[in-house]
């Protein structure tokens, strides 16, 4: 388990560096470079002359590996430059605006789960019953419908003519339950369908048959070994779910002003604050990969056959 | 006397399950082979109706799409105006109408183009392996490092908003899709019987790529292909939405809710049916790969 965990680290350093070198390549790609920007975000246009002078003091100069060396080493020492907007470094920008952020997906992830692990076993259990048809049904519309649309729907309903929430957001509990039920209400969708074929993969196979045969009640087949076994590929589901939720942060939080990361990374593009879209990019990736990391390190305790392996060995 | 106390419960047991799921139960299959294709068929045509409707859109449309008329600004759908006019006075269901051209053909190209290149690169770093194989799944690793639209996002922001711009941003993403399921897929294929006598046979590198490896991977990419045009289309409408895509005036789905916005509480038709145009688009096509996942990839029965 140990030597796993650390082949897995190695892995993961070896991706975020790879993911720290093409956030970098595509910040080279911009139009305009750190040191017209300057000028830029002061007001005034440059001479020719004063931007090449500016560019090498900038370092803008060095060979590209060069530079991508000196900005990952301060990336590394937590330095992710200076928000050229906002006039403050983009560490304290994100510090600022990533728990808003947290606190929106972690929300809507618990109430995600607490709904959809039930119907999904439900449809499952009830396959091909009227209830299992009409989970299915409703999923099939909430998978189809843009997440921005539903945002816009809830809105109008709920804040413009019910009067029930603001329209502009507020960080207390009736601010966020808009925003968590547009983030939700797809993903339940999506995960109640993978959480009933997970499920109904597990009641298809011969040791449940057995079971039956055997006598055993249909609730301790369900709750006593299907679930336990179910349980594995939904928790990689879970892992996954977190993507979306930081992804589809974006969206969610512009439409709502919701003051975290991705309202701020729509707001940095519109006036080109390179240094904080790199911030965001880097950190969603680095959020991202750690959780499926850890979510793939449960997997190896949760699952039976890893775990009593190792004790035969 | 405890065993046949267990083997009249088992006994029991069965007959209950047998009451409860009745004789049919055994021996009709949930959905049998016609109805899957029926169930196909009826999805294509819902399908080929909405593309109908997309691309004769500009001769349904009632009005200019681009004409305003400030005289009936923000009015409330109509006999004249079936879905209201926009903050300019302009027929929202003309708006619609055109550009559902735009949302199709920009979508269908999409998922082509990234189908193809995924497609391609995956079957050949499938069936040569080595390190090859190593750096290009590496490098789609570090890709889906990035969360959902994170990277398409981070993309646009550098090199600007712009129609062109998110096709690139889009695509750099997802075409490693397409490569990792046909990757999987060759690498499996690589050492079947039939490929190692096709190989003997004196069959050529492309040959078996194309005519013994592309055989076998496209029913599934077929299936990836349909069930993706719904996703491609929400991820381009969503980064319209955000006004990072489309410019006005063009009339583009995403836009029009990114527009109605702004009007939502005196004007919600602009965004009300925008958003159903692209919602009911993407319900058909999911529903359409749906149904063709169910008959060529039989694994949930």
């Amino acid at each position: 388990m140990i030597q796993y965990i650390a082949k897995r680290l190695v892995q993961l350093i070896a991706v975020l560096f790879g993911v720290t070198f093409l956030t970098f390549m595509i910040t080279q790609a911009a139009p305009s470079d750190a040191a017209q920007m300057q000028y830029i975000s002061m007001g005034t246009i440059p001479s020719e002359e004063l931007l090449e002078q500016t560019r090498e003091e900038m370092g803008l100069n060095d060979p590209v590996l060069v530079q991508y060396g000196r900005w990952l080493w301060n990336v590394l020492h937590g330095d992710l430059g200076t928000s050229t907007k906002f006039s403050e470094s983009v560490l304290t920008q994100m510090s600022r605006k990533l728990p808003m952020t947290i606190e929106l997906a972690a929300v809507s992830g618990v109430i995600m789960v607490l709904i959809a692990f039930p119907l999904g076993i439900l449809s499952a259990v009830k396959k091909n019953k009227w209830i299992d048809y009409l989970i299915r049904f409703l999923s099939f519309f909430g998978i189809s419908m843009p997440n921005f649309w539903l945002g816009l729907l809830l809105m109008y309903v709920f804040a413009v003519r019910l009067g029930w929430f603001h329209v502009v957001s507020t960080n207390d509990i009736a601010g966020i339950v808009l925003p968590v039920a547009t983030l939700t209400i797809p993903m339940v969708c999506t995960y109640v369908r993978q959480i009933r074929a997970a499920v109904l993969e597990e009641l298809n196979s011969n040791y449940v048959v057995g079971a039956r045969s055997r006598g055993i009640s249909e609730r301790r087949i369900i709750f006593g070994h299907v679930l336990p076994n179910a349980l594995l590929p939904i928790v990689t589901l879970i892992g996954l779910s977190v993507g979306h939720l930081l992804g589809g942060a974006a969206i969610i939080e512009t439409l709502f002003s919701w003051q975290g990361i991705g309202n701020m990374v729509v707001e940095a593009i519109r006036v080109r604050d390179y240094p904080l879209i790199q911030g965001y990019v880097i950190w969603m990736a680095v959020i991202y990969v750690m959780v499926n990391l850890l979510v793939d390190i449960m997997y190896r305790l949760l699952d039976p056959q890893i775990r009593l392996r190792k004790k035969v060995d | 006397m405890g065993q046949a106390s267990e083997e009249k419960g088992a006994v029991i047991h069965r007959y209950k399950e047998w009451k409860r799921h009745g004789r049919k139960a055994l021996l009709k299959p949930a959905m049998t082979k016609k109805g899957k294709w029926l169930r196909f068929i009826i999805f294509a045509i819902l399908a080929l109706a909405v593309l109908f409707i997309a691309f004769l859109g500009p001769v349904l449309a009632p009005y200019d799409p681009l004409a305003t008329d400030y005289g009936a600004s923000l009015s409330p759908p109509s006999p004249e105006h079936w879905f209201g006019t926009d903050n300019v006075g302009r027929d929202v269901l003309s708006r619609i109408l055109y550009g559902a051209g735009n949302s199709f053909s920009l979508t269908f190209i999409m998922v082509a183009a990234v189908s193809v290149i995924g497609t391609l690169i995956g079957m050949v770093s499938g069936y040569f392996g080595g390190i090859l194989d190593t750096i290009i799944m590496r490098f789609t690793d570090i890709l889906l490092a990035f969360p959902d639209t994170v990277f398409a996002i981070a993309v646009v922001g550098m090199i600007g908003p712009g129609l062109l711009n998110t096709i690139l941003a889009l695509s750099l993403v997802w075409w490693t899709k397409y490569a990792r399921l046909t990757r999987g897929l060759a690498s499996v294929m690589r050492s079947k019987d039939f490929i190692i006598q096709a190989k003997f046979g004196g069959v050529k590198t492309p040959g078996i790529l194309f005519r013994y490896i592309l055989p076998n991977v496209l029913p599934q990419v077929v299936v990836t292909m349909t069930l993706d045009i719904g996703g491609m289309m929400l991820s381009l409408a969503g980064l319209s939405f955000l006004g990072l895509a489309s410019q006005p005036p063009t009339p583009e789905w995403g836009y029009m809710l990114y527009e109605g916005k702004s009007y939502l509480q005196t004007a919600p038709w602009i965004m009300l049916f925008a958003g159903l145009a692209i919602f009911i688009t993407v319900l058909v096509f999911n529903l359409l790969g749906d149904s063709l996942r169910d008959i060529l990839d039989p694994k949930e029965e």
